[in-house]
């Protein structure tokens, strides 16, 4: 089997039984502009973002959150869902949320992230789901790593005023929404 | 799919883990502890149809997560990797929650880790 494939079936099945100094071990293998790849196809290919796709994207966060090398992968992925139109966003930033339950976030992706939720909030025909999906990715990026933030006074103010702005969004959802549960409750 | 699934109120005990089984654990809505041997249904991504096969009425449940035996270790682990129950809570609130499911394992028989 070629690489790419390996890489693939790797990301596709096995990851999800594997411990992670496996999962370190397999990904040595490859740099990680291959690995960005093939993980932004395999979430790409969740787009029927059924509740199972939506586990699955989160779980794969974790695992990726998990590895002593994370590659940067919250980087590529707030870029790859800012290109994105379709609903398969939300399963990006499943995978983020996953993410960043266990990875230090870069905190320029967690404000890139607040940028791209500021448009998503301006723009018309965007799924509330959507916009929960990401104020949720956006709250454990900057919560779960309040000291980072605060080492950056300045990206730190900026990051409180966004999430002032999404915990006004936050209040209109459901209750047991992950968003409204983070920033509401 | 689920199998032999437990369901601890007070004064139960756990059967033993098997090496080289897997197992999954949820908290369902009373608060009572619920382990299952996970069984592989298929081949491909969703080869296994997890926690919400482990609480009745459809999975209803509070907390859920995986019971793993790391390698070269004796003491099985608990974690909180259930993308339906164990989402949109901060590091402190899951490290909190799975201290006290660590409890209820305790109080099952099982002395079991924590991995955060």
């Amino acid at each position: 089997m070629d690489t790419n494939r390996s890489l693939q079936k790797f990301l596709d099945f096995d990851i999800f039984d594997t411990e992670e100094e496996q999962a370190d071990l397999f990904f040595s293998q490859y740099d990680e502009q291959k690995i960005v790849h093939a993980l932004s196809k395999c979430l790409l290919s969740y787009h029927r973002c059924s509740n199972e796709d939506l586990e699955d994207a989160w779980r794969l966060g974790r695992k990726f959150g998990n590895l002593s090398n994370n590659f940067s992968i919250d980087i590529e992925i707030v870029k790859l869902a800012a290109k994105e139109n379709g609903p398969v966003r939300r399963v990006l930033y499943a995978f983020l949320s996953g993410f960043y339950d266990q990875a230090d976030s870069n905190i320029g992706a967690v404000i890139d992230l607040g940028r791209n939720i500021i448009i998503l909030l301006g723009s018309e025909g965007v799924s509330k789901e959507i916009v929960y999906g990401a104020i949720e990715a956006f709250a454990l990026g900057y919560l779960n790593n309040l000291k980072l933030f605060k080492n950056n006074p300045l990206i730190d103010k900026k990051a409180k005023e966004m999430l002032a702005v999404f915990k006004v969004t936050a209040s209109e959802a459901p209750t047991d929404n992950p968003a409204y549960q983070l920033l509401v409750k | 799919m689920v199998e032999g699934i437990q369901h601890f109120t007070t004064g139960w005990k756990a059967k033993k883990l098997v090496k080289g089984k897997k197992y999954i654990w949820a908290i369902d809505e009373s608060g009572n502890l619920r382990i299952g041997e996970e069984i592989s249904v298929g081949v491909g991504r969703r080869q296994r149809l997890g926690h919400p096969t482990l609480v009745p009425d459809d999975g209803l449940a509070r907390v859920g997560g995986e019971i793993k035996l790391p390698d070269k270790s004796n003491q099985w682990r608990i974690n909180d990797e259930s993308g339906r129950f164990s989402t949109s809570r901060s590091k402190e609130e899951r490290a909190n929650i799975l201290t006290n499911v660590q409890t209820l394992f305790k109080e099952a028989g099982l002395d079991v880790g924590v991995r955060f």
